[in-house]
């Protein structure tokens, strides 16, 4: 077992397998907190909240394997739009340890020894940071010379104000159709909802999305890590990393309970379900390739 | 002399010191490598580094130091460009060729981590020397039409030295002999290869199949405990990301310096402008924006250029205001612009090749670097055995291919591109042009309000020549290996920013004043204490990672400086 002992954030995971459980928007108590202890700030309304949440359960949705509902998407997109209401700014978590995984121990493997989690807090930002993420969420206009090369870079609304367009947008969608908000739409509908939004928006979001579904859980979503799990990706893994030194032999050997060298008889690697492979296939004949097998 | 560590925010080593013998602009390999060559001859030498440091007790030398701040955080590293570039503060313009116009595209080009350490931090660490013939393709090769390919002022048993002094001090592992084509040395590597990564073992196997010679890629990660380091233990996010254990050597040079007592390092310091002499041939005093964006300077008898070419030509543009640029007398300041054209192969294979595993390139060969004057082995490169190690970054590729709802779902959990890929990469040899260069945008400016660096980049028919030579064999090694599908991506196509990141030329070397910026040892021909320290002064790309040949050249250089 090499994942850290139960935490805070393990209780959090109100999410089953297969299963979609209505959540309130803002648990309390989830997320990363800045030093003082304090939780981290938001930026959605609670409608807003559910809107985007509605609409990102489309692009990712639960099944087997976590969707982006359950990973809790929205909350790492929340806390972004508000990094700046944290000091310092909740931008880039600091290292070198999450606490995830523990020291190795002497013969390498995992030791009962974890570290502290130094994710939860954050870096202060330097002057080229701070300008360009105060532009990337407040917009060009909100830095002195941030739309220097206007007309020809365009001005950028920045991300909250773009959210919060869209958000309203989406629900003004919904209600036009009949429905108290996107989160009654089906799910199948849903998803066209999103052409009524702005070019940016249409861009960011499934990426912002899948980064919270896919980042470090102090970031707000991928809660309890569990996106890594479900999709058989290892996190981040030090400090005990993969191989250890050995100095009988004076080499590096695998770590038995996940191989570097060989394959993880464990994770052996889902086969390409049909349409995948189909596509595959595609991008192969479409590049000049060659299909082997 | 005050005692390390430094006390001072923001400025590492030395903070007493406040007349330098030396200054150098960037903190990378070519810089630190500089400054340990200086401060060992006895010199002060102040460093300028543009971005922050990461590394706490850089400058002090308790056991244990430096704690590097980085983590596997691909959100921090990879998507919020935490030691890149800034791209909406810091743009960089494109345009293929002088007939499309001011420019084509405006934002991310070829950009270089700026962070102390320079991209020797966020580097996956292969070291593999250039090999004796590539000091001298001018001749082997003579003329090709339309490109400048032209012998280096020394040649390889020059260099060989210092390649050595390079290898022992940043802690190379690797095999002597086991690369075939591999250029001879002097001694062995100073440490045994590492682990080989999954990926490689199922590579190897396939290109031992067809008669070629894989071998363990050299890699400046420790393969056991060297100088007071921890040995690497392959944690997967390598290329791309600061070592979070110190196992990388990317500031064994700088460290080493700083604890010298003759160096000072002051960060998130950018250059604006090298101030000279009514002469013009003596720089005599360095002015940059210090952390709050004020304006400051600093004088030293020597200054060195190491900020990677297309800054450290910047800088020689911007010193020069309505002139040809500091140091441009032959017109060639900027020119032979060289990437490493990479030839991508690409296999989708049935099993998970656990990317996120190792030191993200363990083997590779070198038997496509191929031969001068030979048809049938056109000159291409070497060749590295990857994979995909980072799962943001496979997620979103889907995304961004349009798939979305319970379509994108099959592809996040498949993960075609993420944990069934390998990719063989060839760092083919960039032939030199003329008229890829770089010089000032006449209209884009970065936040500070200053000119930024405009690439005009178009590939030579020399190196899509080796692409179609070689493509088809990548493809094969991937059937050899048990792959599925195998195909070369992208497919070429004129007009996009080149993807390679091995950034040379600019301030080509040579002893004709004429034809070259820098001289055989990379002075400024036009500025008497102006030196190029990074990879502006190759006159050829090679098809070998560049970086041991930065540092080596960059110890000769001081050396012959001092």
């Amino acid at each position: 077992m090499l994942d850290a002992p139960l935490r805070r954030r393990t209780l959090l995971r109100i999410v089953s397998a297969g299963g979609v459980i209505a959540l309130a928007p803002w648990p309390s108590g989830c997320g990363n907190a800045d030093p003082s202890g304090k939780p981290l700030a938001r930026f959605l309304t609670p409608d807003e909240y559910r809107t985007l949440e509605a609409l990102a359960e489309a692009i990712v949705p639960e099944g087997e394997q976590i969707g982006a509902r359950g990973a809790r998407s929205l909350d790492f997109i929340d806390f972004l739009l508000a990094a700046f209401d944290n000091d310092p700014p909740a931008i880039y978590a600091r290292g070198p340890f999450s606490g995830r995984k523990p020291f190795p121990a002497a013969d390498g493997g995992p030791s009962p020894d974890f570290p502290e989690n130094d994710f939860e807090t954050y870096r202060p930002l330097t002057r080229m940071q701070e300008h360009s993420m105060r532009i990337d969420l407040y917009g060009s206009e909100s830095v002195s010379g941030g739309n220097i090369n206007a007309p020809l870079v365009p001005a950028w609304p920045g991300l909250r104000a773009i959210y919060r367009a869209a958000a309203a947008t989406l629900a003004a969608g919904a209600e036009a159709q009949g429905y108290a908000d996107l989160a009654a739409v089906p799910l199948a509908e849903r998803l066209g909802a999103i052409e009524a939004t702005s070019p940016e928006f249409r861009s960011v979001f499934p990426v912002n999305v899948l980064q919270g579904m896919f980042a470090a859980p102090e970031y707000g979503g991928n809660a309890d890590a569990v996106a890594w799990r479900d999709y058989q990706w290892g996190g981040d893994s030090q400090p005990l990393g993969y191989t250890f030194y050995d100095p009988a032999t004076d080499t590096l050997r695998d770590n038995p309970e996940q191989p570097n060298q060989t394959l993880d008889p464990r994770w052996p690697g889902r086969p390409l379900e049909p349409e995948v492979e189909a596509f595959i296939n595609t991008i192969t004949i479409v590049q000049g390739g060659q299909r082997f097998f | 002399m005050s005692s390390n560590p430094s006390r001072v925010p923001g400025i590492l080593g030395n903070t007493s010191l406040a007349r330098f013998d030396a200054v150098i602009v960037g903190s990378g390999a070519g810089g630190g490598a500089t400054a340990l060559a200086l401060a060992d001859a006895g010199l002060n030498v102040c460093i300028l580094e543009a971005g922050p440091n990461y590394f706490l007790g850089l400058d002090d030398p308790a056991p244990g130091n430096p704690k590097p701040l980085f983590a596997n955080d691909e959100l921090a590293l990879t998507s919020r460009k935490l030691i890149h570039q800034q791209t909406r503060v810091e743009p960089r313009t494109f345009r293929p060729s002088e007939t499309d116009g001011e420019r084509t595209v405006i934002g991310e080009v070829n950009t270089l981590p700026k962070t102390v350490g320079g991209a020797w931090v966020h580097a996956d660490m292969k070291v593999p020397r250039f090999a004796p013939f590539d000091f001298h393709l001018g001749t082997d090769l003579g003329a090709v039409p339309g490109a400048d390919f032209a012998d280096w002022p020394l040649d390889y048993s020059e260099l060989e030295p210092f390649y050595a002094e390079a290898e022992r001090i940043g802690g190379a592992q690797g095999l002597a002999g086991a690369d075939p084509f591999a250029a001879w040395r002097s001694g062995p590597y100073p440490m045994a290869p590492g682990a080989p990564m999954f990926v490689s073992e199922v590579l190897s196997r396939g290109a031992r199949a067809l008669g070629l010679n894989p071998f363990p890629y050299p890699g400046l990660q420790n393969s056991r405990p060297y100088e007071g380091q921890p040995p690497c233990n392959d944690c997967g996010l390598c290329s791309g990301y600061g070592c979070p254990i110190n196992a990388k050597g990317s500031v064994n040079h700088l460290r080493r310096a700083l604890l010298s007592g003759r160096v000072q390092l002051r960060s998130e310091c950018t250059v604006v402008r090298l101030v000279t002499d009514a002469s013009g041939r003596t720089v005599t005093r360095v002015e940059y924006l210090d952390p709050e964006g004020n304006l400051d300077g600093v004088s030293g008898d020597r200054v060195f250029l190491a900020a990677s070419p297309i800054e450290s030509a910047r800088l020689c543009f911007l010193s020069d205001p309505g002139g040809p640029g500091l140091g441009n007398s032959s017109g060639l300041l900027g020119r032979h612009l060289m990437f490493h054209h990479q030839t991508i192969g690409v296999g989708i294979y049935p099993m998970n090749l656990h990317g996120e595993r190792g030191k993200s390139v363990s083997h590779g060969f070198s038997d496509f670097r191929g031969v001068p004057g030979d048809p049938n082995r056109p000159l291409g490169g070497i060749v590295e055995f990857g994979t995909n190690s980072e799962k943001i970054t496979d997620a979103i590729q889907y995304a961004d291919l349009g798939f979305r709802g319970e379509a994108l779902k099959r592809f996040l959990r498949s993960s075609p591109l993420g944990g069934h890929i390998a990719v063989l990469i060839m760092q083919g040899e960039d032939a030199p042009q003329a008229i890829n260069r770089i010089d000032l945008d006449p209209a884009v400016r970065d936040i500070n309000g200053l000119p930024v660096p405009r690439i005009t980049y178009q590939p030579h028919a020399f190196e899509l020549a080796a692409r179609e030579f070689y493509g088809p064999k990548l493809i094969a090694l991937h059937g050899a290996s048990g792959a599925q599908f195998g195909f070369v991506s992208p497919v070429y196509e004129g007009g996009k920013t080149p993807t390679g990141r091995h950034i040379m030329g600019t301030s080509r070397m040579g002893t004709d004043p004429g034809r070259s910026v820098v001289d055989a040892h990379c002075r400024f021909h036009d500025v008497g204490n102006l030196f190029a320290a990074d990879g502006a002064p190759f006159p050829t790309s090679s098809g070998y990672n560049p970086t041991l040949t930065i540092q080596a050249l960059a110890i000769r250089t001081a050396r012959a400086a001092v």
